[in-house]
């Protein structure tokens, strides 16, 4: 046991810097400037860099750019920022850069409300840049999951070679709790796969459409070259169809391959319940509150925590929904994940339990509006 | 070992896909040719380029390329500077991606990032079929000035002056400098920027007189010459970065404070309470010590903060829950202690004073009653948490009242909490009102 007292701004760093992260830029915006501040005093003193941007347009980019000589960045941002970072995702998701973004959510659109927490983010992030590839998004509930999927994101990142965000929210960066460090979990990130020698370096190669292409950095002896254009393996602008076709289709295959990583979900079932809560992000949290205190008064229901919220992990859902008559999706916003519920749940009972004035929803108005405390069978 | 221009112009790549006269290649030719004047290897050159017809000429060069988003190359060539600094970083932009990225070059060149900015400037957007842009001189006919541009044309080489960059030069693309002038930028410490005047042949030279008296007569007018305009010789960014933080290299990352469970658990399922103060008054802080107390003392806790925008006015509020098991509900409809030490705190919960339970406690500032409250509320006298008028310190002489009347922590616990304190000033001021707090209980006890 080793008791601390922290939020989640400092699981986050601590995750970032214990994967091996040593590049940072950003710019500040509330509620996430505390990871741009921690990581300005912190990477100088493993020889990392770290810079405040002129705004998240030069941040991302510089992420971008020191993420193709070989490093390991990380950005956060918030609402306003996250929009400016849009086109540069999509460039990351082109060019096969890894890059972990931290996008706490605060209440929006445009400014909104800097101080005020919000999930309203959820759909933005995932469809968050032009041409119709999916973004990868992760979501803590607490502390110490904040902790664990910033190394898992770091993870992903490095070895599929994609932007990952990490979706927090206000309420989970800055709430401080106890936590015990000994027991937080965390995953190893292995070194990005790397050009094997032999054949002359193709820096788009790939055999398989899912497979990964082989890495080398900018600097490398050999040349490299590194474009956002729809490209050929040598990484030159093309407009032949069978080649755009093909790039295409691996930006979005090796994602899929990598399924079996890709679902983090927590499933706490209980027999004879008919009632399925969904959740996700810090209204997870007030959820699972909701939940124990329907069981300790004698209910019955069960509780499906989603980690990875994008892609959606539909097998997960189905089946965590099994013999349920009705699913109840909590969140801080107008029912952005429940659409996704409602599409791979067709047929059941879908209730909303939802808010969007800044204040985390309490176990109580869980219960109520989802009607849980009736949920007996 | 040295190199010639067929290391860094691929012979087999030509040729250019420009237009017919278009001055482009012209450029890419000079760059050529300078590559191997500054010697430097072709695999230790990163070329970052545009958007825009200047931006497809990645696939002639046999460096490192590097192809990203309109406007943001400068954005790139920094983080790979920054990335990798032994690289020699060379952004090839047109006067569109200029404008475009404006902010991200005029930082560039006030940070005075190592990079070399070779603006190739067309006096209009190429690609997209002739619009005007940022250096479009004044009276030009463009697609999008068909009466002649009423706006006034951009000084690149001054911008590099004003943002206080190390090199600005200004050139013809048919000036015989030009390969001279590339490499002297190249070798340049520190940011480094060309402005090239060049020739679009499908659209600005076709609309406008672009010869070499036209030009000249354009430099005459706008009081410009050519050649090096801006030289200076501050440390460039790399080296700044380096020598500036060096203090900080091989400390020890921060990693957090251990906080074992040296007091004896409070016996209760839980307890939540609602600090309701105003910004400046050191709310969170002081929600912390109280935090950290509860963790010294066995339990979970708990801490949601809440304040507006603004930063040393407006309300504070801290929710708090306590319990010997992990805690998952971060608000509670009804907290069992709430305390109040400001106006702007007592007005932010109002409609939750009106909705506690009569087991609720409300201790409250006596200047701030009467309260709205079915609660059970005790008032604190202000002389009583009065710490020789320090406004930072009236929350946590509250909390301690607070802790000397409830279960929630012990005293002790508090005092060990403010221990804590990663700055030892800070903690020396909270344990002498800690202190006095004490003796103070214990006289009315
Ligand atoms: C964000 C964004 N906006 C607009 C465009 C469209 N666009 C492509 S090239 C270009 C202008 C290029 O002009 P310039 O930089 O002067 O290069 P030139 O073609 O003259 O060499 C524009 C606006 C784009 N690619 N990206
Ligand atoms: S459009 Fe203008 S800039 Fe583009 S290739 Fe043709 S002449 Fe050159
Ligand atoms: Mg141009």
């Amino acid at each position: 046991m080793a008791r601390e007292y922290i939020d989640g701004t400092e699981a986050i760093v601590r995750g970032a810097l214990h994967a091996g992260c040593d590049f940072f830029a950003g710019y500040p915006i509330t509620p996430s400037s505390g990871v741009l501040v921690r990581m300005m005093r912190e990477l100088p003193k493993i020889g990392g860099m770290a810079v405040q941007g002129e705004d998240e347009i030069a941040s991302i980019g510089m992420c971008i750019a020191a993420s193709m000589t070989g490093r390991r960045p990380l950005t956060a941002t918030s609402g306003p920022g996250i929009s400016l970072y849009s086109e540069n995702l999509g460039l990351a998701i082109m060019g096969e850069v890894p890059l972990v973004i931290i996008n706490v959510q605060r209440l929006g659109p445009a400014t909104g409300g800097a101080t005020t927490g919000a999930e309203g983010d959820v759909q933005f992030v995932q469809w968050v840049t032009s041409g119709g590839l999916p973004m990868v998004v992760l979501s803590p509930t607490d502390v110490a999951t904040s902790y664990w999927l910033t190394t898992v994101a770091f993870r992903l990142a490095e070895k599929l070679r994609i932007p990952v965000i990490l979706n927090t929210s206000k309420d989970l960066v800055q709430t401080m709790e106890t936590v015990d460090v000994s027991a937080w979990r965390k995953v190893e990130v292995e070194p990005r796969k790397a050009y094997a020698g032999g054949a002359p370096y193709l820096p788009y190669r790939f055999d398989e459409l899912g497979d990964v292409p082989e890495f080398l950095p900018v600097g490398a002896e050999h040349q490299v070259r590194f474009t956002t254009s729809m490209h050929d393996e040598k990484g030159n602008l093309t407009k032949k169809p069978a080649k755009v076709d093909r790039t295409f289709r691996h930006l979005q295959q090796k994602i899929l391959a990598c399924q079996d990583e890709l679902v983090l979900v927590d499933r706490d079932h209980q027999d004879g319940a008919l009632t399925l809560v969904v959740a996700s992000g810090v209204s997870a949290r007030s959820a699972r509150a909701a939940v124990d205190r329907v069981r300790s008064d004698g209910g019955k229901v069960s509780i499906l925590t989603v980690y990875s919220v994008w892609p959606v992990p539909e097998q997960a859902i189905r089946n965590a929904a099994e013999g349920m008559s009705r699913i109840v999706v909590p969140e801080m916003n107008v029912g952005l994940y429940r659409r996704e519920i409602e599409r791979v749940l067709p047929g059941l009972e879908v209730i909303g339990v939802n808010r969007v004035d800044g204040e985390v929803l309490t176990p109580g108005e869980i219960i109520r509006t989802g009607r849980l405390g009736g949920a007996i069978g | 070992m040295s190199y010639d221009v067929n290391d860094y112009l691929l012979a087999d790549s030509m040729p250019y896909p420009f237009c017919p006269g278009c001055s482009h290649g012209q450029v890419l030719d000079a760059l050529g040719k300078a590559l191997p004047m500054v010697g430097v290897a072709p695999n230790r050159v990163a070329l970052v380029t545009d958007i825009g017809c200047i931006g497809i000429s990645d696939k002639h060069f046999g460096m490192h390329t590097f192809h990203g988003l309109h406007g943001r190359s400068v954005t790139y060539a920094s983080g790979l500077k920054l990335g990798n600094p032994d690289l020699t970083v060379i952004v090839l932009v047109g006067d569109g991606g200029l404008g475009l990225g404006g902010h991200h070059f005029l930082h560039a060149a006030r940070r005075n990032v190592d990079i070399t900015v070779l603006v190739c400037n067309n006096f209009n957007f190429g690609m997209t079929g002739g619009q005007h842009s940022v250096t479009t001189p004044h009276q030009a006919v463009t697609a999008t000035t068909t009466e002649g541009n009423f706006e006034y044309p951009l000084d690149i080489a001054g911008l590099v002056d004003v943002a206080q960059g190390n090199f600005a030069a200004r050139v013809m693309f048919h000036d015989p400098r030009l390969p001279d002038l590339i490499a002297e930028a190249i070798r340049s410490p520190g940011f480094a920027a060309l402005d090239i005047w060049e020739m679009c042949t499908a659209y600005f030279a076709k609309r406008n007189k672009v010869s070499r008296s036209v030009l000249e007569e354009q430099l005459r007018e706008r009081n410009l010459s050519t050649g090096i305009v801006v030289r200076r010789d501050r440390k460039g960014y790399v080296e700044q970065y380096r020598h500036s933080l060096e203090a900080l290299q091989g400390k020890p990352l921060s990693e957090g404070t251990e906080l074992a469970a040296e007091f004896p658990r409070p016996v209760y399922p839980r307890q939540s309470v609602l600090i309701a103060g105003r910004a400046g008054q050191k709310v969170r802080s002081t929600a912390m010590i109280l935090g950290r107390a509860g963790v010294l003392s066995d339990l979970y806790v708990t801490q949601r903060d809440d304040y507006p925008v603004t930063v040393m006015t407006g309300h504070s509020t801290a929710e708090m829950v306590f319990q010997p098991d992990p805690v998952n509900e971060l608000t509670v409809d009804a907290p069992d202690i709430v305390l109040i030490t400001s106006e702007e705190g007592r007005d932010v919960i109002r409609e939750r004073l009106r909705g506690l339970p009569p087991t609720s406690v409300v201790y409250a500032l006596e200047e701030l009653l009467p309260l709205d409250t079915p609660a059970r509320v005790e008032p604190i006298a202000a002389d009583a948490v009065n710490i020789q008028k320090k406004k930072t310190q009236i929350v946590l002489a509250c909390v301690a009242w607070m802790a000397a009347k409830t279960q929630v922590v012990s005293l002790e616990a508090l005092r060990r909490a403010a221990w804590f304190d990663e700055r030892q000033s800070i903690a020396d001021e909270n344990l002498a009102t800690l202190a006095e707090m004490e003796s103070r209980l214990a006289r009315t006890r």
